[in-house]
Formats: C-alpha cells, sequence, structure tokens
C-alpha cells in the first residue's frame, strides 16, 4: 500500500476510534448524559440545530462579528504597520506601548470594552478588531522590513520613484509576512468573536454555548464546541486558500 | 591633489576619441563612523571605450565594486569627474546592471521580470512584450519565458538577469561579478554566452572579476587593480583578436596574458 493511501487510511481510522472509545466509554460506565454525552447524542443535536434553523441567526451574527472585527483590524493593523515599518524612529517611539497592550490578556480587557462601549455589537468587534489588529501589523512591519536589500539595489540602479518602489517591490515582497499575520487574525477573530458574544451577547454561537451550559444541555453544548471548531477551521482554510492562491510563486 | 596633478597626464595620452566614457581623477573617500576617514578610490582616470569589453580586475578591497557604482551614478565621487561623451546619462535608462546575484524579483515569471525595466520606464506594453521575447530568445531562455525565478538553475537565472539589464538598451552595461556564484562549468557556459550576446548586441560592457582566466578569455582590455588605496595599477590591451572560442584557452597567447595578470596581481 503507497504511503498516501496508507495516510488516508489513518486520517479516516483516527477519528472513528476515538468515537468509537468515547461510545464505549459512556455505554460501558453508565455516564449520565449531563456529563458527557453519547457521539450519537451529540450528533443528533447538532443536526437539530440546523433542521429546526435555531442556529442561523446565531451563525449568522456570529459571521457578521468575525468579518467587520477582522476587516476593520486587518486595516488598521496594516495601515499602522506601514506606517511604523516605513519609520524605524516612529516604531521605536510606540513599540513599547503597542507591545503592552498585545501582551496584556484580552480577556481582561473585555470587561473594560463593555464597561466603554456597552453591551451591544460594537464592544463585540471592537474586542476583534483588538485581537486582529496586532498579528497583522506584527506582519506588515516585518514583511516591509525583510525586503532583500539587493531588491533596494535593483531600485537605485533603475531610479525607481518613492511609489514605484513601493507598489512593484516592496509591498509584493511584503505580502508572505502580511499574510502570516492575517492567519493568525483569522483563528483570533473567531475566538473572539466567540469570547465576546459568551460575555455579553444575547445572540451569537458564544451566547449559544452559554446558553446550553446554563440549562445542562451537554449534548447541545457539545455540539456547538464542534460546530465552532469547524467554522474556525474553515475560516483559517479561506485564508490561507487565498494565500495560496496569492502566492503561486513561493 | 598632487597625486591627481600626476594622473592627469596621463589621461592626456589615454583619452581617445572613441570613448564613451571618460573617468578623470576620480575619488571616493568613505567615513566610518568613527570618523576616520577610508579611502576606497585614490585616483582614478579611465576611458571606456564605444563597443569594448572592459575588465576591472583585483583582489577584494581594490575599488573595483566602487568604480562601477561610480558609474553607475549610485555614489558620488568625492573628487574627480565622470565625463560622458553624449551627455550625461539619465539614471536608470542609460545604465544596465548586472550584480552577483541574479535579484530577479519572484512573483514575477521570467519574461516578466525582463520586461519590468520597460514597465517603469512607460514603456508601451506591447512594445514591452516584443522587447522581453527577443531578449529571452537572445540569452537561450525562449522556452522559459513563463517560468517563475525558482524553477530555473542559477545559471539561468543569471541570464535572465542579462537579458533584464540588455532590455533597454542601455549605454553602458555594469557587471559586478555575475558569475562569482557559479560553479565552474557553468561559469565557462555562461562567458561563452557572453561573448555571443555581446557580440549580437555590440554592447558595451565593464566587468568586474577576480578571475584571471574570466577576464582575459572575455576583454578588449583589462584593468588592474590594487588595493588601499584602490588604483589602477596597469590597463592592458589584450591581443587576442575578437574571435573567442575554448580553443583561445590552450593557445601560447592566452597563458601568457594569465601569468602576466597572475605577476602584477601578487
Amino acid at each position: 500500500m503507497s504511503t498516501r493511501s496508507l495516510r488516508a487510511l489513518f486520517m479516516l481510522a483516527t477519528p472513528l476510534l476515538l468515537i468509537a472509545i468515547w461510545w464505549s466509554y459512556v455505554r460501558l460506565f453508565d455516564v449520565p448524559r449531563f456529563v458527557l454525552p453519547a457521539p450519537s447524542d451529540v450528533w443528533w443535536a447538532s443536526f437539530a440545530l440546523f433542521r429546526d434553523g435555531t442556529i442561523w441567526p446565531h451563525l449568522a451574527h456570529t459571521l457578521g462579528i468575525i468579518a467587520a472585527g477582522f476587516g476593520i483590524g486587518s486595516a488598521l493593523g496594516f495601515a499602522l504597520g506601514f506606517v511604523l515599518g516605513k519609520s524605524p524612529r516612529l516604531e521605536r517611539i510606540v513599540g513599547p506601548y503597542l507591545f503592552f497592550f498585545q501582551t496584556a490578556p484580552k480577556i481582561a480587557l473585555a470587561p473594560l470594552f463593555i464597561l466603554w462601549f456597552g453591551l451591544g455589537l460594537t464592544s463585540q468587534i471592537v474586542l476583534v478588531v483588538s485581537l486582529v489588529f496586532f498579528p497583522v501589523m506584527a506582519g506588515t512591519i516585518l514583511g516591509l522590513r525583510s525586503v532583500p536589500v539587493n531588491f533596494g539595489f535593483l531600485g537605485d540602479v533603475l531610479n525607481l520613484s518613492k511609489r514605484d518602489r513601493l507598489v512593484r517591490i516592496e509591498l509584493p515582497s511584503a505580502v508572505p509576512e502580511i499574510f502570516a499575520g492575517l492567519k493568525v487574525g483569522a483563528v483570533q477573530a473567531t475566538i473572539g468573536a466567540i469570547l465576546a458574544e459568551w460575555l455579553s451577547g444575547a445572540q451569537g454561537l458564544g451566547y449559544l454555548m452559554v446558553f446550553a451550559g446554563t440549562t445542562y444541555k451537554a449534548p447541545m453544548l457539545f455540539a456547538m464546541v464542534l460546530i465552532t471548531s469547524l467554522l474556525g477551521i474553515l475560516i483559517y482554510q479561506t485564508v490561507a486558500g487565498l494565500e495560496k492562491w496569492l502566492l503561486s510563486w513561493r | 591633489m598632487r597625486q591627481i596633478g600626476v594622473q592627469s597626464r596621463n589621461l592626456k595620452q589615454q583619452s581617445e576619441p572613441s570613448a564613451l566614457v571618460g573617468v578623470d581623477s576620480l575619488t571616493k573617500v568613505y567615513r566610518t563612523r568613527e570618523g576616520s576617514k577610508v579611502e576606497a578610490l585614490s585616483p582614478v582616470t579611465l576611458d571606456v571605450h564605444y563597443g569594448e569589453f572592459l575588465s576591472l580586475i583585483g583582489p577584494s578591497g581594490c575599488g573595483k565594486s566602487t568604480l562601477l557604482r561610480l558609474l553607475a551614478g549610485l555614489e558620488e565621487p568625492t573628487d574627480g569627474t565622470i565625463r560622458w561623451r553624449d551627455g550625461a546619462p539619465s539614471r536608470g535608462t542609460d545604465i544596465g546592471f548586472v550584480f552577483q546575484e541574479p535579484v530577479l524579483l519572484p512573483w514575477l515569471s521570467i519574461h516578466d521580470n525582463v520586461r519590468f525595466p520597460l514597465d517603469v520606464f512607460g514603456v508601451a506594453r506591447a512594445e514591452a512584450n516584443a522587447r522581453a521575447t527577443d531578449m529571452l530568445a537572445l540569452v537561450g531562455l525562449k522556452d522559459f519565458g513563463r517560468a517563475l525565478p525558482k524553477e530555473l538553475s542559477g545559471g539561468m537565472r543569471q541570464r535572465a538577469s542579462i537579458a533584464r539589464a540588455l532590455v533597454y538598451r542601455p549605454r553602458l552595461v555594469l557587471m559586478d561579478e555575475p558569475f562569482g556564484a557559479l560553479d565552474l562549468l557553468t561559469r565557462d557556459r555562461m562567458n561563452d554566452e557572453l561573448l555571443r550576446i555581446k557580440a549580437e548586441t555590440s554592447a558595451t560592457v565593464v566587468f568586474v572579476t577576480h578571475s584571471i582566466d574570466e577576464a582575459v578569455y572575455l576583454s578588449d582590455r583589462v584593468a588592474v587593480m590594487s588595493p588601499r588605496p584602490g588604483r589602477i595599477s596597469a590597463l592592458h590591451t589584450l591581443d587576442l583578436g575578437s574571435d573567442r572560442s575554448e580553443m583561445l584557452k590552450d593557445t601560447p597567447d592566452f597563458h601568457r596574458w594569465l601569468s602576466l595578470l597572475r605577476r602584477e596581481l601578487r
């Protein structure tokens, strides 16, 4: 058997095996449903969420926050990263504060955002923006700083204008690092959106999880974990796919 | 300043009507961060003739690259002048520069890399495409225009970079050890390619190398440079004819020049 088909077999067999262990554990030890539901219960709970349409408005809400937060956060991160990447002096002044802001755990900032921006959409989007912003900024700075010196010489020889240099050499050259930032940002955006809804929402996947947890609907809670994980993977893969398409030259 | 006076007298003997560019008593002094001065180029006087292949040869630190950068207008001389016969070159369009590394933009195809200068200089797209295609054929990369730089070997990448330096028909092509990073066999092949390309474009080339073989094989004239401070210690016109091929390397004349230059560089 070739390595490839062997790998495919493992990829299929491993989750099936895990589900089998899970299922036997629940059956053999007669674990109560509200502590650990059987795989079948989780499956049916997920199915029910989609069949009766409960999930759609929540999913739409979460996706909206992710999209808005990721969009605004990336734009701000790119803009500031561009300014700082082009001006090392400014970066030396502003850098430490940004670094401090980044190291502060966002979950500690979340209540502050709620205090400032209320319990609504704004504070949720602000939280996502605060999470997306930094990795994109860091990626942009790194990308602009790591343009090969030789490309600068080429620009000198061809006597490129500042604008040509930027558009034709520096920005394309920085795209890989910017995308590395965007990928981290995309994952952070998903976590941030669910965290924000968890804390302050009356809607969204995060809220649905809180609801399932506080009402002891363990199968539904497990279903939500599954769905949010899949959502995270999907969003990451979308950005990664975009990267692969844009950076096919690598 | 006294030194410059001595060199100027030499200039009068050297100046010929066929000079494309005349370098007169050129000096370059760098200041280190501690404030001390480093003389990279003590007065250098040299003419570059139309259509010639001139090699600058010498050990590291003899100012070969500095002289090249001054000719390219990338740096200002501390003293002395560079006179162009047909008026000062406009930076960019008049000078072709080939680096030791190919310096191709990895996100552009080989064709687009060669077309890159034409795009920057605002040449119409159709003409730019045609010229890039012609130039790729000239350097033997006709079938590789759509390839990405990473898909080509080191020698092929360097050919593309030569094509990029020639595509806008510069008045002077400067090459800074373009084959220094290649293995010996590829290097030999690239030397033959370069001779052929040079013959077909009748470009004027100033070529920096520290390989004596390469300098003798390629050049019409060889300027020997010595370090600290960098200056031209000898200038030779090689009497090896214009028909260069592998066979030349077995002739006594070729070896005479090799041993002469080797002695001078010692």
